[in-house]
């Protein structure tokens, strides 16, 4: 008892080391509340009225509707294709006794590793030539490049977990692998399906280097914009910070959402 | 069912690779209408003898080697003292907020740091001289502006390095660690001693998927400060985007690339090879 008691003690250095870490996000989000010129003064000032002006601006001036439309479009087709793809694959995986399955499988995972800016050079070449640079088909493949071998990996693992008399039992009905897959795999594992479509969605919203050097105008995503927001001379930070908390609300709910997948999607599957 | 995904992602990754070992035996500037000229292994020879590459290099790995030590060092530790923490409510929560910052974009990432870093009103150095110090030119000074950028990526992903070593620590039995509380081994022994052993498969796994990522760390030099004050923060991605994009010399440019690929392949190699000795596929299974 007594040393429970000395234990939660150290709530307080433990609070100090969560109140310093998220700082940088508190003081963005109070940033964006802050009135136009408050900014710029010598001191960042804590004490202000807030005022949704900085939101406003983004949706009102700046274009941030067409631009989150943008990126949902790009984010939510590359995840829906990868889903798609992905379980396909998955399960001839997950299922085949080809001996060299697991180093396919690793194969696929290691695709998704390259480095991007490697990888950019090729793709605006190619993308130049057959006039898909800035269009929607053409960062939908290049995101596919990444999107893909990820789903492929992280459904294998799931897949790989459902017991294989549950389709012995079915093709002894005489369900086709197509049918077992849908009407059986995928059910039962909607979870992981769940989890690895937030996962693929969350990387492709975040990407910055390809939307960034293959769009222009029309495909332009909210990272990129952000991005190319700053400049040496004048910043507005006030629309620029409220642009990152658009941004990264969103992502506020997949944090809570996937608490328990959280090592096996950030670690790609690598550790459970 | 496997054969069209895997075709397709031949074509999808395997293609623009062979294309880049192709368009880096030409020199082609993609704004002059003379067309690309076969020039062999040129384009290598002159990046391997040009300084603006060997400082790329270097610059490349001094930014992941210090971010790599910081959140290694950090995410362990803060692991560990969670982990010994483990029995007081509100751990769950605890372990929420501290993971936060892993699905922030990077580009956020850099947003929030740079204004924060800003010499006249940013907070950083607002609080530092609050305390009679001088701060410092965090992303102007070309002695710590490299490391004023890794600084960031160590906050977003020292996170991450806690948050697998802390699911490692947990699948460690505890029964190893009551035995060792009977002999009364310290802490300290039993860190090393046993956490460090036990742990190794997953350490190993988070230490090269953190190095992967920080050799090819990108939108954060550039959108913080483009590879300054001078050749300050240069690193090979910062080179390879500018030979591609600002000077459009492609037949460089793909020479860089294949150079970064290489390095990748390397480290993917090895990681390829730690994830595999489980056999994390077919483990559940009989």
């Amino acid at each position: 008892m007594t040393r429970h008691r000395f234990r939660s003690l150290w709530y307080g250095p433990l609070l100090l080391v969560i109140a310093s870490w998220l700082f940088p996000v508190a003081w963005t989000a109070i940033t964006s509340f802050k009135p136009e010129g408050g900014l710029i003064g010598l001191k960042p000032v804590f004490a202000f009225p807030p005022t949704l002006d900085n939101y406003i601006e983004l949706f009102a001036e700046q274009g941030y509707g067409p631009l989150m439309l943008n990126s949902l479009l790009i984010a939510g087709g590359a995840t829906v294709v990868s889903i798609l793809l992905g379980s396909l694959a998955a399960y001839a995986l997950a299922r085949s006794r080809l001996r060299g399955r697991e180093q396919i499988g690793l194969w696929i995972l290691s695709l998704r590793m390259l480095p991007p800016i490697a990888i950019v050079v090729p793709f605006y070449l190619i993308l130049n030539r057959s006039g898909l640079l800035d269009s929607y088909a053409g960062l939908l493949l290049v995101y596919l490049s990444f999107s893909l071998p990820f789903a492929i990996w992280m459904l294998l693992g799931f897949f790989s977990e459902v017991p294989r008399s549950i389709e012995e039992a079915a093709s002894a009905d005489g369900a086709g692998p197509l049918k077992i897959l849908f009407l059986f795999i995928v059910p039962m594992c909607r979870g992981g399906i769940a989890v690895t479509a937030m996962f693929t969605f969350v990387f492709a919203w975040n990407e910055f280097l390809f939307a960034f050097l293959l769009t222009k105008d029309t495909w332009v995503t909210l990272p990129v914009r952000l991005g190319s927001t700053i400049t040496p001379f004048q910043t507005d930070w006030g629309s620029l910070t409220a642009g990152a908390i658009v941004s990264f609300s969103p992502l506020i709910i997949v944090v809570f959402l996937l608490q328990r997948e959280m090592v096996r999607g950030v670690s790609l599957g690598a550790v459970r | 069912m496997l054969a069209p995904v895997v075709i397709i992602l031949v074509l999808l990754v395997l293609g623009p690779i062979v294309y880049l070992i192709d368009t880096s035996l030409y020199r082609q500037n993609l704004f002059q209408v003379t067309p690309p000229r076969y020039v062999g292994t040129d384009n290598f020879y002159f990046l391997f003898i040009s300084t603006k590459f060997q400082v790329a290099i270097t610059r490349m790995f001094v930014f992941t080697a210090f971010a790599l030590t910081a959140e290694f060092v950090l995410g362990f530790l803060l692991a560990a003292w969670v982990y010994r923490l483990r029995d007081l409510p509100g751990m769950a929560v605890v372990r929420t907020l501290l993971t936060t910052p892993i699905l922030i974009a990077p580009i956020v990432a850099a947003v929030m740091w740079r204004f924060m870093y800003q010499p006249d009103f940013g907070v950083i150095s607002y609080i530092i001289e609050l305390t009679g110090l001088s701060a410092p030119g965090w992303l102007i000074d070309p002695n710590i502006a490299l490391l004023s950028v890794a600084a960031i990526d160590v906050w977003q992903w020292t996170p991450f390095v806690f948050l697998i070593v802390l699911a490692g620590m947990y699948s460690v039995p505890k029964s190893i660690y009551e035995a060792a509380e009977l002999d009364r081994t310290g802490i300290w022994r039993q860190t090393f001693f046993i956490t460090i052993p036990m742990l190794k498969r997953v350490l190993v796994i988070v230490l090269l998927l953190r190095l992967i990522d920080l050799l090819r760390a990108f939108e954060l030099i550039v959108a913080t400060t483009q590879g300054g004050p001078g050749d300050a923060s240069y690193t090979l991605p910062v080179m390879t985007w500018e030979t591609a994009f600002v000077n459009f010399q492609m037949g460089d440019a793909s020479a860089a690339s294949l150079v970064m690929l290489v390095i990748a392949t390397i480290v993917i190699t090895l990681l390829i090879r730690a994830i595999s000795r489980q056999g994390v596929v077919g483990r559940k299974e009989r």
